[in-house]
């Protein structure tokens, strides 16, 4: 008897836990089992005093120990347990981690701002539909979380701009509530605003925004619970426009934090940050002239069971995120002024290289995302300077957010990039010694295949048109289809071939193909 | 809240003692079998003394901490504790004038004897003796009261002996000398003679201990003795806050109950008023708190002894539970309520079929998951049984324990123990909560997925109480049903904070709120002129706000039927308010416990079943559910229970807008509780009792092929 399986997502955020547990048939149909929410104000902690207090420790531990219970209730198979910036942001976050993890058994991933807006945007992908790719639609979506927004321009459906600021609700309101005044929360907000849609304006030519899709708690409570007029509701979204949204805002700011507990039926802290949450959607809306607002019913949880379902992990994106990555990256890249002929190239030539030896070279399969991106960004650091580019190119990379990727991934692709030439990886190097094992063998192997594709690009022309690579027992032949002699790939392979000598030991040929 | 004027109402502490005194009545009622009676005695008597230690202890808190607040209908706390006095007193006087005068010479005639000490044969007297030196004398530890021995503790509902005694020699006391001497409770209360004549003869312990006191006493005569006994406040107060474990509270607060503050003395007629002075000052009492008794005190016993005298002709007919017919093994019975909602109405039907699900659940390889609450269970119960052989069996038990239950505390400390050491997941319930809502859940992997099965119930998972309290559980596989009930359990066990529920509702989330929406939904209807029906079946109805609702929907004429069997607050036929509120009480041989609501919604009637009174405590401290019953059969024979019970002509009273419950008068004879039995058991005799419930899914055949 095939039964469905049943699988379950867990969510330590800013204010609550929470935990979804639904089956999945052999179709992939799925069906909610349980959903649980444990108030938790991590992030009253963090954001007020940076670490997270023993007593919300506890209470998480709880909270944690009563979820596992349940979903050992249901049988879980497989689940997937994230913690986001409250946790991320906590100067005790290891001791955090070790103590609730210990106290209740389930390994806790803590998740990048950014790989928390691919969640997002995995749940408004699938609940705007066509519409959210439809030909000449700008779509902004702002996620607006406890501790950071996060803001996403997509047009016809493809990701063009991406900035996190820290104008989350809850860091908002503990801001005001430490003696600074309310016009340094606008002024504070209205910068960042103002700088987001100038950014639009000059480097997207973006000017205007069809729809602005909300991801906030606090407001998702207020219109599921409550019915306002002009306010639709449309399978999973719920949509408003300008005026609509004016007056809820009127109205919400008539009323005290009790009146709006009691009015709206929310809880204490929503009703708390619910003014918050409203403010900086407001200014977002009148800076943007957006004509509607939409707010998806579902949550960041749907979206991670999501990912437990189609059993990608944090690194191994679905399908059609990939695109946003590399959209992500590329974006990159232009603020750098990279060559992208170029760079696509390089990009084109190693993915032909990883297919051929994904399995000679024991390849894993979320290093070809990874070593997609370091190709991409590889020369970035040319904008800094020439000399030691590969240098420039490893910080640059560290100091950016590429969509979907999490810290940890975004170190090995800064390595790979600061590896595709000159010194191969070596222990003396502190960032490589650094890492940990796993991401080491990362680095070279994405680092060596790097290497090799840029050399087949040696003065940037784009002659080679395809490539079959094949190992022997002492080489690799990689034979070409080239538009012109391969004298200087010849040349540069010789020097760039050998860190992955040093890795597979193999030498590498070069013949053109028949 | 709108004021309206307290004549609206009727007190709530007289409320339940005029119930106490419809079960005192069942007593009188010479129509009630002998030994049924003297049961009665018993429970009329053991209520009094809860009544005691909660509610009159409560008044007696409010009056010492000098509350002056009147209740919604007028009275302050001393002018009811001055009420409750005099009525309990003429309540206690009846009790015992049936007890002497009536029950005591009938059941002598029909040849069960309760001696008399001063007409102890010398027969007698030498085998009580006898038995006294053997048995009782050991364990008997005389508490005498001198400047050497301050005045005793005298515990919560326990028999003492006062007695006066003068020295033999030497100095002579002026008044004599005061000791007290406690009548065991482990002996039982009754002495069983040697038969004279065939009569079964008994004789009360203290009558016993009394002829042979003496001999405790070496070196002084026992000028005399008399009984007495003190009812203490024994309501639990427990600072769960400040309580880092729960069990351990509850378990310190309990060795403490014997010893809250006098409430009531009760003592032998007769008793001399310096002796009775004495222990008035001791426990802090005044007059009024004070009982002379004509008889036994404590009649509590008589229910054990009623029940185990084997005199089936002095007893109410045998109603033995119809089964109900569900296969239990291999899952069927999982097959079974998958097909369709079965309810369960005991004592009419067995109590046996919820013991079978969790045997079933506790056996079955697809079950990974049982929830239940326990609220009062037994001894020895078939239920926690099952949960422990689950826990054992790998499943994930988790049971709710309330710890709080009234009186039944110890018990429930018993059980939790037992199921932890099973390995089931057991948890206290929410603070400052008492889990009242009667739930099981079974979570089972099947073909098509997870599935819930679900118990839903008016009553606890008791098997002694589902033999004499009337109770109605719902078994459905309903999606919806599932995930609230799902999602309760989340609640009550600490895991989640409250979601929307979907079709139940929960108390204290939006119990309330629920009731008054349906009565004003009826209320709306008849103001539009379109026909309106409210029928209410409970226990108690207190609540100030469903009150009023109930009263503007008689206002605007919806026709209101409340079937309360204990405290009404609400006064019926007041002209302009409640012209249309009609109210009964049935007090009977099953204690009625069931609590069924009905709403005419337009022609798309509605029936619910909910663990809730119309109480505050129910609503607003307590976690309750209210199920709705949504299978029109279901919905069929819950109309029948109603129908039946607002017909009954022989237990029903009317309670009159005087606040006076009046008996019933109606040309035929119907006795709600045998009616409902003999529909149930002709229905079974018949054999149509397991094709009723699933009749929807039979296809119609001709008689007889």
């Amino acid at each position: 008897m095939s039964q469905p399986k049943v699988v379950a997502a867990v969510d330590v955020g800013s204010n609550s836990i929470r935990l979804l547990v639904a089956e999945v048939n052999g179709r992939g149909r799925t069906g909610e089992l349980d959903r649980l929410v444990v108030p938790v104000m991590i992030g009253r902690d963090t954001f007020s005093t940076g670490r997270i207090s023993n007593r919300t420790m506890r209470e998480t531990a709880d909270a944690l120990k009563g979820f596992a219970r349940t979903m050992k209730e249901y049988g879980v198979s497989h689940y997937r347990a994230i913690a986001t910036s409250a946790v991320r942001e906590a100067l005790n976050r290891d001791t955090f981690l070790d103590s609730v993890e210990t106290a209740s058994g389930l390994t806790l991933q803590v998740v990048e701002p950014i790989e928390e807006t691919r969640l997002v945007h995995q749940v408004i992908r699938r609940s705007m539909g066509e519409d959210f790719m439809r030909p000449g639609k700008t779509v902004m979506v702002l996620a607006l979380g406890a501790g950071s927004a996060e803001i996403t321009v997509f047009h016809e459906g493809k990701l063009i701009f991406t900035e996190t600021g820290r104008i989350g609700t809850l860091r908002l309101m503990e801001t005001l509530a430490s003696d600074a005044s309310e016009r340094l929360l606008y002024q504070r907000l209205s910068t960042f605003v103002i700088n987001v849609a100038s950014t639009l304006e000059r480097v997207h030519r973006v000017t205007g925004i069809d729809t602005m899709v909300v991801v906030n708690t606090e407001m998702h409570d207020l219109l599921e619970r409550n019915e306002f007029k002009g306010a639709r509701r449309r399978d999973d979204l719920i949509t408003l426009n300008r005026g609509t949204f004016g007056r809820i805002v009127k109205r919400v700011s008539a009323t005290s934090v009790d009146e709006r507990v009691e009015k709206f039926g929310l809880g204490y802290d929503a009703a708390e940050t619910l003014y918050a949450a409203l403010v900086v959607t407001q200014s977002f809306l009148e800076t943007t002239k957006s004509k509607e607002i939409v707010l998806p019913s579902v949550s960041v949880l749907d979206s991670l069971l999501l990912d437990v379902i189609s059993g990608a992990g944090p690194a191994g994106a679905s399908a059609g995120f990939e695109d946003d990555v590399v959209a992500s990256a590329i974006a990159i890249g232009r603020k750098y002024h990279f060559d992208e002929a170029h760079s696509l190239h390089v990009e084109k030539l190693a993915m032909m290289l990883y297919d051929r030896l994904e399995e000679f070279c024991g390849l894993k399969k979320q290093y070809r995302l990874l070593l997609r991106v370091a190709a991409i960004l590889h020369d970035i650091g040319i904008f800094v300077s020439t000399r030691s580019h590969h240098k420039h190119s490893h910080y640059l990379v560290m100091q950016s957010e590429i969509l979907g990727i999490s810290e940890e991934n975004i170190r090995i692709i800064a390595q790979a990039a600061r590896y595709h030439r000159r010194a191969t990886p070596r222990v003396g190097h502190v960032e490589y010694w650094a890492l940990p094992q796993a991401s080491r063998v990362a680095v070279s192997k994405i680092a060596s295949i790097l290497r090799i594709a840029d050399a087949l690009d040696r003065n940037h022309s784009q002659e080679i048109l395809s490539l079959d690579a094949v190992p022997g027992d002492e080489e690799l032949v990689i034979a070409v289809k080239s538009k012109g002699t391969l004298l200087v790939d010849e040349w540069a392979l010789e020097t760039k071939a050998d860190l992955f000598k040093e890795v597979f030991g193999l030498s590498v040929v070069l013949s053109r193909a028949q | 809240m709108k004021k309206r004027s307290p004549k609206l109402y009727i007190n709530r502490e007289l409320s339940w003692l005029e119930f106490n005194h419809r079960v005192l009545e069942e007593a009188l009622d010479e129509g009630v079998p002998l030994l049924e009676r003297l049961k009665f005695l018993g429970i009329a008597a053991n209520n009094l003394d809860e009544f005691f230690m909660v509610r009159a202890a409560g008044i007696k808190r409010q009056i010492e901490a000098e509350a002056v607040e009147p209740t919604p209908d007028g009275m302050t706390p001393l002018q009811q504790d001055v009420a409750i006095s005099r009525r309990v007193h003429k309540m206690v006087a009846q009790q015992y004038g049936a007890f002497s005068r009536k029950i005591r010479p009938a059941l002598a005639r029909a040849g069960i004897v309760f001696a008399k000490r001063a007409e102890f044969t010398e027969e007698q007297r030498q085998f009580l003796r006898q038995k006294f030196n053997g048995e009782v004398f050991p364990i008997l530890t005389p508490m005498a009261v001198d400047s050497g021995h301050p005045f005793p503790m005298l515990l919560n509902l326990t028999l003492y002996i006062a007695v006066r005694l003068a020295p033999l020699e030497g100095r002579r006391i002026r008044g004599g000398k005061l000791a007290f001497v406690q009548v065991p409770q482990v002996l039982g209360r009754f002495v069983e003679l040697p038969p004279s004549s065939g009569k079964l003869t008994y004789a009360f312990l203290e009558d016993v201990i009394r002829d042979n006191i003496e001999s405790l006493f070496e070196g002084y005569r026992v000028m005399a003795s008399w009984t007495l006994r003190v009812t203490r406040d024994a309501d639990l107060t427990i600072d769960e806050e400040g309580a880092e474990d729960l069990l351990k509270a509850i378990e310190y607060q309990l060795k403490r109950r014997p010893r809250g503050a006098a409430v009531r003395l009760g003592i032998e007629k007769g008793a001399p008023a310096q002796l009775v002075d004495r222990l008035a000052r001791e426990l802090a009492l005044v007059a009024r708190d004070i009982y002379h008794i004509d008889g036994p005190i404590d009649m509590r016993p008589f229910i054990r002894l009623a029940q185990h005298v084997d005199r089936s002709d002095l007893k109410d007919p045998l109603f033995p539970p119809v089964p109900t017919s569900m296969e239990a093994a291999d899952g069927a019975i999982f097959k079974r309520i998958s097909r369709g909602d079965v309810l369960v109405h005991v004592p009419y039907d067995s109590f046996e079929v919820v013991v079978d699900f969790l045997n079933a659940a506790a056996e079955d390889p697809n079950v990974l998951a049982i929830k239940q609450t326990l609220y009062r269970t037994t001894n020895d119960s078939a239920v926690v049984k099952a949960l422990a052989r689950a826990a054992q069996n790998g499943k994930e038990v988790t049971a709710l324990v309330e710890l709080k239950a009234r009186f039944d505390e110890e018990t429930n400390i018993e059980w939790a123990k037992t199921l932890e050491e099973a390995g089931a997941n057991v948890v206290y319930g929410l603070m400052g909560l008492k889990t009242h809502c009667k739930a099981a859940l079974v979570v089972r992997r099947e073909a098509g997925g997870i599935k819930r099965y679900v118990h839903l119930s008016t009553g606890n998972y008791n098997e002694v109480t589902a033999r004499a309290y009337t109770d109605i559980g719902l078994f459905t596989a309903d999606e919806d049903i599932g995930a609230d009930v799902s999602s309760l359990f989340n609640v009550i066990t600490g895991y989640s904070e409250p979601m929307r529920f979907r079709k139940i509702e929960v108390a204290p989330i939006g119990m309330r709120e629920r009731f008054i929406w349906l009565i004003n939904r009826e209320r709306d209807r008849a103001l539009a002129g379109t026909k309106s029906r409210i029928i209410a079946k409970m226990n108690s109805l207190v609540d100030r706000d469903i009150m009023d609702a109930l009263y503007d929907a008689s206002r605007a004429g919806v026709k209101i039927d409340l079937i309360v069997r204990g405290i009404c607050c609400l006064r019926p036929g007041v002209k302009g308010t409640s012209d249309r509120i009609h109210v009964v009480s049935i007090v009977d041989r099953f204690l009625e416990h069931t609590r069924i609501f009905y709403f005419y919604n337009g022609g798309q009637e509605e029936f619910y079943l909910s663990s809730a009174d119309w109480m505050p405590r129910n609503l607003d401290r307590r976690i309750e559910t209210l199920f709705p019953v949504e299978d029109a059969g279901l919905a069929e024979q819950l109309r029948e229970i109603l129908a039946v019970q607002l017909a009954d002509t022989v237990k029903a009273r009317t309670l009159t807008a005087d606040g006076r419950y009046r008996r019933v008068r109606g040309k035929r004879r119907l006795r709600s509780q045998e009616e409902l039995y003999a529909r149930r058991s002709a229905a079974f005799e018949a054999g149509t009792a397991k094709s009723e419930t699933e009749r929807r899914f039979v296809p119609k055949k001709a008689p007889g092929k």
